[in-house]
C-alpha cells in the first residue's frame, strides 16, 4: 500500500489558522504513507498537477486530500485520480476547513486536529477497495410546473431543444402574473404584446404537452427518472369542443370573485380568464355555479354552440415519467389587510392594491383601462403611492425586500400621468433600489417627466375624511410631518411565493423559507438547481424578481435540464449498499426502509431468500445500513471497517 | 456642520448608555419616519422622534440631551407600536431625558417642570392630587393668571370640582416613600 | 358573577373633574349588584409626573402601595381610570419581574409585598360581569337610534407586553359590550391616536391640536358620540371641546361619554343617575333614547 496525503492550505484560510507543514510531516510518519506534502491551492490547475506528478513519482495506489469540505471539491478531486491514473474512489478528502481552520483560532489546538483529521483519513482509506460507477437510463421528458413567464420561457428552450415537454399549470390558463401586467418596466412595453406570442408558441409547439387546471399530487422516484402523479381537474368544460365565444359567459347568472383582476370587479361562474387567455377555453367553478350550490340551472350547456359543457366531466388522473422536473411557480401578493390596520385593514375601498391598480390600467381590465375610486367611479386626481406595505417591516415578521416595488411604482406613476393627464401622484419611499439597466434613469423619468412628487418618509395612518383619504406621512428629508388629501391610495404590497408553494415542495423534498420561496442549492453558483438532483428552478418561485431575470432563470434552468438529459445515461455514483448473502437471514427489514425501491428479493441456490440491491436505484443514503439487525449491509466507501478503523485512530 | 468623526466617537458612551437602559437599539432605526408621521405633539417637539433617533446614532447627544423633545415627550408610545423595527422610540427618548436631569441640564419647557413639581408636591404632602390646587398654584407660580379660566365656570356648574385638599390617612407612608426615591432614585 | 368583591381603585380624577366616571360606574355595579370596596386609604398613582421622573423608583413604589393594600383582601382591583389602571398593572409587571425591586419596596413598607392581586380595566371587569351576551339581552336594542365610536386612547393598551390587554394597532375589545348596547359602532380611524394627555396646563397647544384631530374625525365619521375609558381622554375632548373650537375656528360638536355611562344607558338605568348632565357636551338623550320603553 503507497499512501500519499496532500494538505492545502488554501491560501490562508487554513495555513493562517494550521500549520500545514506540521501536518504533512506528521503524516509521513504514519504506516503506509510514502509521501506527504503541503499545496497552497489543490483544487487549482498547478496544485493538481502536483498531485499528479507525485503520483507518478511515488507510485501512490491511493490518496488523502485534507483541504475543504467534500461538497466543494470531492467530484474535483476524483477527476484528478483519474488524471493520474488511479481509480477515482481510492482517494479521501479530509475536511480541515470548515471543520477546522474555519471555527478555530488557536492555532496549536486546530493543528493538533487536523493531524488527528488527516491520521483518521488515512486510515479510513487504508480500507478502501477501488469502486466503479454504473449508469441509469434517463427518461428523455421533462416536467414543468407552472405556466408562467418562467415555465413558458424554459418549456419553449427545452422543447426547442428537441425534448419533449409537459408544462402543467395549476389555473385556467398559462401566462401567470406577467399576463396581468399592463406595461412592464422599463421599456413601458405592452405585457401581453411581448408574452402572447410566447403563449401560442406554448401552444402549438410539436414538443409542448401543455396542462391547465393541473396539479402535482405525488412526486416518486429521483434524478432522471421521475415519476409523477397529476390530477387535471374537471372544468366542465371540453377542451377540445370549446371555441372561446364566451357566450356562456355572457349568459350565466352566477357571479363569482374574479381572481385574474384581482379583485376588482366581478366575473361568471364560467368564464375565460381574460381574452388572450391560452388555451381560450371556458371554465366552470363550482363553488359558484348555481346548478352544482342549488341544483337549479344548466343556462351555460344550453346555450353552448359548441355542445362543449359536461357537467359530468371528472377529475383524471394521469401518471407520468420524467427525467427532470422545472419548478417555475411564480409569486402572489402579500395580503396586506390584517398587518396595516392604521391604513384601514382593507375597510376603505379607495385603498387598494398595486396589483388591482394595474387591473384598472389595463385597456383589457375590468374598468376598461380607465382609472377610477372604487367607491364612486370617480376619476381621481390625487393619487398616493406607498411603498413596502409588506416589506422591510420586522415588526409584522416581513424584513426582506419585495425587489421591484420600487420599479413598478415608477411605472404606475408614470402611466398614471399619461391616463389622467391634470393628475398629481405622490410616492412615499425609504429607499429607491433601481439597479438594472435604464431602472434608475426610468425611476428619475417618474420624476422629472411625469412630476411624481417623491416623499422620503413612510406613512403611519390613512383615514377617511369627507370622500377622501387623509394620508399621514413624514418628509424625512425635510424632517417634518406630511399630509395628503388623496383620492386614491395604491399599496406596493410584499411578495410572496404563490400559494401551495410550500407544500408543492414538500413533495419534491426541496427546501423553502418562511415566505414559501423555494432554496437553490448555492446563492451564488447555483442558482437554478436545488438540492434534490434533477429538480431545477425558475424564476419569482426561488426568490422576487422582475421579467429580464426571470427570462434569464428560465434559460438557465433549461440549460441544465438540456444537460443533464443529453446523454441517454447518467452515471451513478458507486457508493451504493451491498448485501453481504452469506449472511442475510433474509428479513427484508432493509426493504421496508428503502424509499428508493431499490431492494428486491432473490432465491440463492440453497433455496434461502436473500436481500439484493438494486444497484441503478440506490442512491446510498445508507438507511438499509442501519437498519439490518445482523448488520449483513455495508455502504461501499463506507464499509463498516473502515469506520472501525477511523474511529480506533482518533481514540488512539 | 457635524463634524462626524467627533462626534461618533465622543457620543458613543452616552449612546450606549442609553441603549442599555432602555434595552433599545439606536443603530436599528432606519428612519423610515413612522413614528414621527402620527406622533401627536411632533409639531411641538424642536426634534420629530426620527430626527431625534439620528441625533444619537450620528453622536450628536448634546442637541438630544437639551431638545425640548425629550421634555415634552409624554410617552403616549404611539411611536412605539407602529415602529417597522419594533424600537421602543419612547423610551430611548425617556431615557435620554432622564439622563439629561440627572446631569442637570436645565428644562426649557419652564411649565411642564412646574406642573409635575407641583403635582408631585401636592401628592407627597397629602397622599392624593388635588386638581384645583394643581391648577391654582400652577396658574400663580407661571404668571398665567387666567389661564384655562374659561373652563371653571363650566366645571362649577357641572360640579365637577372637589373644593377641600383630599388627604389620606397613611400620608407618613407616602412620604416615606417620596424619601426613599429621592434617596435611592435607581433600583 | 365571577367575583364576590372587587377591590375598587378610583384614582384621584374619579373623586374630582371625573366624578361623572365614579359615580356611573358605582350605579352600573350596583345594578349588577356586585361588591365594590373602595381600596382602603388608597394614594395617588402618580399617573402624570412619576414615570417621566428621574427617580425611577418612584414610579413603581407609588403604584405599588396600592397593590400592597389590595392584597391583603382581595383577589382582584378594578381601576376604571385607564392612567390608573396602566401604572398597577406597571408596578405589578416590574415587582413580578425582579427580585432585587420586590426587597426593596419590601424594605420600605416594612413588610414583606403583596403585588399579586388581579388588576382589571372597566372593560374587562364589566365583560366578565355582565358579558356582551347577557347586555344584549337586557339592552333589548335600547341604543339602536346612535352611531358611537370606540375610543382607546394610548394607556388602555401601550406597552403591549406590560399591560396585555388588547392589540395596541387594533384594539377591539370594547366593541362586543358596546354592540351589545345595540348601538351601531363603526370603525373609527382615531381609535388609538393620542388625545395630549397631561400637556393641558402646561403646554394646552399639544392637547389642542391633538384632540382637535380626533373630534374632527369623530365628526366626519359621522358619529353621535365617541366613548372613552380614560379621565384624561374625556377631559381633553369633552371639557376643552370650546377650547378646540376657538383654537381652531370651528364649531364641532362630539359629546363623549365613560364607558360606564354608556353600559347603564343600555342597562335602562336613567341619565340624571349617570351623571349625564355633568358632561360638557351633552348629547341628545331624548333622540338616543326616543321610541324605548
Amino acid at each position: 500500500m503507497r499512501i500519499g496525503v496532500f494538505v492545502c492550505q488554501c491560501g490562508t484560510n487554513i495555513a493562517a489558522t494550521v500549520s500545514t507543514e506540521r501536518v504533512a510531516s506528521a503524516a509521513m510518519a504514519l504506516r503506509d504513507v510514502v509521501h506527504a506534502e503541503s499545496i497552497q491551492y489543490t483544487c487549482s490547475d498547478p496544485g493538481q498537477r502536483t498531485v499528479i506528478a507525485a503520483a507518478h513519482k511515488y507510485a501512490l495506489d491511493r490518496v488523502v486530500i485534507a483541504a475543504c469540505s467534500p461538497r466543494m471539491h470531492e467530484t474535483t478531486f476524483q477527476r484528478t485520480m483519474a488524471q493520474a491514473g488511479i481509480n477515482p474512489f481510492m482517494m479521501e478528502m479530509v475536511n480541515i476547513r470548515e471543520h477546522c481552520s474555519w471555527i478555530h483560532s488557536d492555532m496549536e489546538v486546530a493543528t493538533e486536529k487536523a493531524i488527528d483529521l488527516v491520521s483518521m483519513g488515512v486510515a479510513k482509506v487504508r480500507g478502501q477497495t477501488p469502486l466503479f460507477s454504473s449508469h441509469v437510463p434517463v427518461v428523455g421528458e421533462v416536467l414543468i410546473i407552472g405556466g408562467g413567464v418562467a415555465g413558458i420561457q424554459a418549456a419553449l428552450d427545452i422543447a426547442d431543444a428537441g425534448m419533449p415537454v409537459t408544462l402543467v399549470e395549476k389555473g385556467p390558463t398559462i401566462g401567470g402574473n406577467m399576463a396581468r401586467l399592463d406595461k412592464t418596466f422599463p421599456t413601458l412595453d405592452c405585457s401581453s404584446c411581448i408574452l402572447t406570442p410566447r403563449m401560442v408558441e406554448v401552444k402549438h409547439h410539436e414538443n409542448i404537452r401543455l396542462m391547465v387546471n393541473s396539479e402535482v399530487e405525488q412526486v416518486r422516484g429521483y434524478i432522471g427518472n421521475f415519476e409523477v402523479d397529476i390530477r387535471k381537474k374537471t372544468t366542465c368544460v371540453d377542451e377540445k369542443k370549446c371555441t372561446g365565444c364566451q357566450i356562456c359567459e355572457q349568459k350565466c347568472p352566477s357571479k363569482a370573485p374574479d381572481e385574474f383582476n384581482a379583485g376588482v370587479g366581478e366575473t361568471k361562474a364560467i368564464s375565460i380568464a381574460f381574452p388572450q387567455a391560452v388555451p381560450l377555453v371556458a371554465v366552470l367553478r363550482k363553488e359558484h355555479c348555481r346548478l352544482f350550490i342549488k341544483g337549479k340551472c344548466g343556462i351555460c350547456k344550453k346555450v353552448c354552440p359548441a355542445d362543449a359543457v359536461d357537467y359530468e366531466q371528472e377529475d383524471e388522473l394521469h401518471t407520468e415519467k420524467f427525467g427532470a422536473i422545472v419548478v417555475a411557480t411564480g409569486y402572489e401578493l402579500f395580503d396586506w389587510r390584517q398587518a396595516y390596520p392604521h391604513y384601514g385593514g382593507g375597510l376603505y375601498p379607495d385603498v387598494i392594491t398595486s396589483m388591482q391598480y394595474e387591473r384598472m390600467l389595463s385597456a383589457s381590465g375590468p374598468t376598461g383601462g380607465r382609472i377610477q375610486r372604487p367607491s364612486d367611479g370617480a376619476e381621481p386626481k390625487e393619487i398616493v403611492f406607498l411603498s413596502c406595505v409588506g416589506s422591510r417591516d420586522e415588526s409584522i415578521g416581513r424584513p426582506l425586500c419585495c425587489k421591484v416595488g420600487c420599479m413598478y411604482i415608477a411605472k404606475q406613476a408614470i402611466l398614471t400621468r399619461e391616463h389622467i393627464p391634470g393628475s398629481r401622484t405622490y410616492v412615499f419611499y425609504m429607499d429607491i433600489r433601481a439597479g438594472g439597466k435604464g431602472y434608475d434613469e426610468f425611476c428619475r423619468r417618474a420624476q422629472k417627466e411625469a412630476g411624481a412628487v417623491y416623499l422620503r418618509g413612510r406613512v403611519g395612518k390613512i383615514y377617511p375624511r369627507d370622500g377622501k383619504l387623509v394620508v399621514m406621512g413624514a418628509d424625512t428629508l425635510v424632517g417634518e410631518n406630511v399630509e395628503v388629501e388623496a383620492d386614491l391610495v395604491v399599496l406596493a404590497t410584499g411578495i410572496d411565493a404563490a400559494a401551495g408553494a410550500g407544500s408543492l415542495a414538500q413533495k419534491l423534498n426541496i427546501p423553502y423559507d418562511q415566505y414559501g420561496f423555494l432554496s437553490e442549492s448555492h446563492p451564488k453558483l447555483r442558482p437554478v438547481e436545488t438540492t434534490t438532483g434533477g429538480i431545477f428552478l425558475a424564476g419569482a418561485c426561488q426568490g422576487s424578481k422582475d421579467i429580464p431575470e426571470t427570462v434569464a432563470q428560465a434559460s438557465a434552468a433549461a440549460a441544465k435540464v438540456i444537460v443533464l438529459l443529453s446523454h441517454d445515461e447518467l452515471e451513478t455514483s458507486p457508493m451504493i449498499a451491498e448485501v453481504n448473502h452469506m449472511r442475510c437471514i433474509g428479513c427484508f427489514k432493509c426493504r421496508e426502509v428503502c424509499p428508493y425501491h431499490a431492494i428486491e428479493e432473490q432465491g440463492l441456490r440453497d433455496g434461502r431468500r436473500v436481500a439484493v440491491v438494486i444497484e441503478s436505484l440506490c442512491q446510498g443514503c445508507g438507511l438499509c445500513n442501519v437498519a439490518c439487525p445482523p448488520s449483513v449491509i455495508s455502504l461501499r466507501g463506507y464499509t463498516d471497517n473502515q469506520l472501525i478503523e477511523e474511529v480506533t485512530e482518533v481514540l488512539r | 456642520m457635524i463634524p462626524l468623526s467627533e462626534t461618533l466617537s465622543q457620543g458613543r458612551e452616552l449612546v450606549v448608555e442609553i441603549e442599555r437602559r432602555s434595552g433599545q437599539k439606536v443603530a436599528d432605526c432606519y428612519q423610515c419616519g413612522t413614528c414621527s408621521s402620527t406622533c401627536a405633539a411632533a409639531d411641538a417637539f424642536d426634534y420629530p422622534p426620527h430626527v431625534f433617533m439620528r441625533l444619537l446614532q450620528l453622536g450628536v447627544v448634546d442637541r438630544a440631551l437639551t431638545s425640548t423633545t425629550g421634555q415634552l415627550c409624554y410617552d403616549c408610545m404611539t411611536c412605539s407600536s407602529r415602529c417597522p423595527i419594533s424600537i421602543d422610540v419612547a423610551d430611548v427618548i425617556e431615557t435620554t431625558k432622564n439622563i439629561a436631569d440627572e446631569q442637570g441640564i436645565r428644562e426649557s419647557e419652564r411649565g411642564l417642570r412646574l406642573f409635575r413639581n407641583l403635582f408631585l408636591k401636592n401628592v407627597r404632602r397629602h397622599g392624593r392630587l388635588h386638581e384645583a390646587s394643581l391648577l391654582a398654584w400652577f396658574n400663580l407660580k407661571s404668571g398665567k393668571l387666567t389661564n384655562d379660566m374659561s373652563l371653571v365656570p363650566l366645571i362649577l356648574h357641572r360640579k365637577k370640582v372637589r373644593i377641600i385638599q383630599p388627604r389620606i390617612k397613611n400620608r407618613a407612608q407616602v412620604r416615606r416613600i417620596f424619601q426613599r426615591a429621592k434617596e435611592r432614585p435607581k433600583w | 358573577m365571577v367575583n364576590t368583591a372587587y377591590s375598587y381603585y378610583p384614582g384621584c380624577s374619579l373623586t374630582s373633574s371625573a366624578k361623572e366616571y365614579d359615580i356611573s360606574f358605582r350605579k352600573v355595579v350596583e345594578t349588577l349588584g356586585i361588591q365594590l370596596d373602595e381600596l382602603k386609604d388608597w394614594n395617588c398613582c402618580g399617573a402624570s409626573p412619576a414615570p417621566h421622573h428621574k427617580a425611577e423608583t418612584l414610579g413603581v413604589l407609588l403604584p405599588g402601595r396600592n397593590l400592597h393594600i389590595a392584597g391583603a383582601g382581595h383577589d382582584a382591583i378594578v381601576a376604571p381610570c385607564a392612567g390608573c389602571y396602566n401604572r398597577l398593572k406597571y408596578a405589578q409587571y416590574k415587582l413580578a419581574g425582579d427580585e432585587n425591586i420586590r426587597e426593596q419596596t419590601s424594605e420600605v413598607f416594612q413588610a414583606e409585598v403583596r403585588y399579586q392581586t388581579e388588576v382589571l380595566n372597566i372593560v374587562q371587569m364589566l365583560n366578565r360581569e355582565i358579558t356582551p351576551e347577557a347586555l344584549r339581552e337586557k339592552a333589548q336594542g335600547r341604543l339602536a337610534n346612535i352611531r358611537i365610536g370606540a375610543y382607546y386612547g394610548c394607556l388602555l393598551t401601550r406597552p403591549a407586553e406590560i399591560v396585555g390587554f388588547d392589540s395596541p394597532r387594533d384594539p377591539r375589545k370594547m366593541r362586543p359590550l358596546m354592540e351589545a348596547t345595540g348601538a351601531e359602532v363603526p370603525h373609527f380611524p382615531f381609535k388609538t391616536e393620542c388625545c395630549g394627555s397631561y400637556m393641558g396646563l402646561a403646554r394646552k397647544d399639544i392637547v389642542l391640536k391633538a384632540s382637535f384631530r380626533i373630534i374632527d374625525v369623530a365628526v366626519s365619521t359621522g358619529l353621535d358620540a365617541l366613548v372613552t375609558a380614560c379621565p384624561l381622554c374625556h377631559q381633553n375632548l369633552d371639557l376643552r371641546q370650546g377650547q378646540i373650537n376657538k383654537a381652531f375656528g370651528t364649531s364641532l360638536r362630539m359629546p363623549v361619554l365613560y364607558f360606564s355611562q354608556l353600559i347603564g344607558l343600555a342597562m335602562g338605568i336613567s341619565p340624571e343617575e349617570l351623571e349625564l348632565d355633568a358632561l360638557a357636551v351633552q348629547p341628545d338623550i331624548g333622540r338616543w333614547l326616543r321610541g324605548v320603553a
